[in-house]
């Protein structure tokens, strides 16, 4: 991130990669696939204010905690969702490793497609705080405290938010292996 | 993650060309980059500052020569604009400094040509004898005189201009808030001013000037207007079809 800040072209392809398909699913999950085109506008929109503020990236933060607070930020102005919760916070990110994303072989790309489909249908039951933390959570891995400094919320309803979200989805899971 | 299907493909492509390009952009020294600026600026000008000077040349008072100077300025911003380092990507409600250039440069521009084409808008007239909207200017006399005339005049226009540039960024025009709107008519309405500031210092044409405002600004809204019931339907079909 520091050399892309710097300008360098190659940390930036090397950012993207590893990025871009996180960021437009995070989109597709927290708006579902009715919303598909406006997933996809979020998603340059991202971009955008990513390369426009990269010169105020802290590298004392966590990278994707500082990326995904400006990708929630661009969701909730365009939602209009959470808009006293969700103040813009200049997070930044500890030494971020740029490693090599290795391409997915067609089967992969197959179970992925299964599993969003899958993960899509369970999430209809979820508020959008509880789709945001669980998405932070359990796709991106950040730990409640990160979800809780991108979300400004505190850690505690961090952790309640997902607690929450698993345990309705567990509870409709159980629901229709009954039926 | 997600599966990357053609359409993903794409979006990812284009916005890692665009970041790309714009990290290209800002290697470039700002010196060659004001040097690029002044000439594109220089030669977009004389395009329509030498015909100018050719059909209208004696006619050209102080005020003209204010206008020109106001032409020339808006098209040093525009290229300056344009020529910013930047991500060129058009998405809907973001207007970077490209997409602001295209729309000022081609409101101006066609500003510009209109005149061109028409001079007896302005009360000028032109060594061609040749003006396609005679007729409709004899039929607007005949019907409410010169009020009438200027009126119509000032909403057509404006509202050619408006619609031209609007149709150049429609992918980033593609919203209805009041924000984007109330920039977008603040630009379209900019390059009126030097048209304006003609009309209201020209003496045969000021008694018109409160008809020619209320025609232009009534084009502009109207061009708005349109553009926004066009994004409401465009948003209503698409969520009919879920997408």
């Amino acid at each position: 991130m520091i050399a892309y800040a710097n300008g360098d072209e190659a940390a930036f392809s090397l950012l993207f990669q590893r990025y871009s398909e996180r960021l437009i699913a995070f989109f597709r999950f927290r708006l579902g696939t009715r919303k598909k085109h406006l997933a996809e506008e979020l998603y340059q929109k991202t971009w955008l204010k990513v390369h426009a503020s990269r010169k105020s990236y802290d590298p004392k933060h966590k990278f994707s905690t500082w990326f995904f607070t400006i990708a929630l930020n661009n969701l909730r102005d365009e939602v209009g969702l959470l808009r006293e919760r969700f103040k813009h916070q200049e997070l930044v990110e500890s030494s971020p490793e740029l490693t090599h994303v290795p391409q997915k072989t067609t089967e992969e790309r197959y179970i992925e497609k299964e599993r969003f489909a899958q993960i899509e249908t369970l999430f209809r039951f979820l508020t959008g705080d509880q789709k945001t933390a669980l998405l932070l959570s359990d796709w991106e891995e950040m730990s409640s405290k990160e979800i809780a400094e991108a979300m400004c919320i505190s850690d505690a309803s961090a952790r309640q938010l997902v607690s929450r979200a698993r345990r309705t989805i567990r509870s409709h899971f159980k629901d229709e292996e009954k039926v | 993650m997600i599966p990357q299907n053609q359409m993903d493909a794409d979006i990812h492509n284009r916005v890692l060309k665009a970041v790309q390009g714009a990290l290209r952009e800002e290697k470039v020294p700002q010196s060659k980059r004001t040097f690029k600026v002044l000439i594109v600026a220089t030669v977009a000008f004389a395009l329509f500052g030498v015909p100018f000077v050719l059909l209208f040349g004696a006619q050209m008072t102080w005020v003209w020569k204010l206008a020109f100077g106001l032409w020339a300025i808006y098209f040093g911003v525009s290229f300056y604009l344009w020529f910013k380092p930047q991500p060129r990507l058009a998405i809907p409600g973001v207007f970077s400094p490209f997409v602001i250039a295209k729309l000022f440069l081609i409101s101006t521009a066609v500003t510009i040509f209109q005149i061109l084409v028409c001079p007896s808008y302005v009360f000028l007239d032109s060594a061609l004898d040749w003006n396609p909207l005679i007729p409709l200017t004899g039929f607007l006399m005949r019907v409410g005189g010169m009020n009438l005339c200027m009126l119509f005049c000032g909403f057509l226009f404006s509202a050619i201009a408006s619609a031209v540039a609007l149709g150049s960024i429609h992918r980033s025009a593609k919203v209805r808030d009041f924000k984007s709107n109330g920039l977008m008519i603040g630009i379209l309405s900019l390059s009126q001013i030097p048209v304006l500031l003609v009309q209201f210092f020209t003496d045969d044409l000021r008694p018109f000037v409160g008809f020619w405002i209320g025609g232009i600004s009534f084009g502009v809204f109207v061009v708005i207007g349109l553009k926004s019931i066009w994004v409401r339907i465009a948003e209503s079909t698409s969520r009919d079809r879920g997408a």
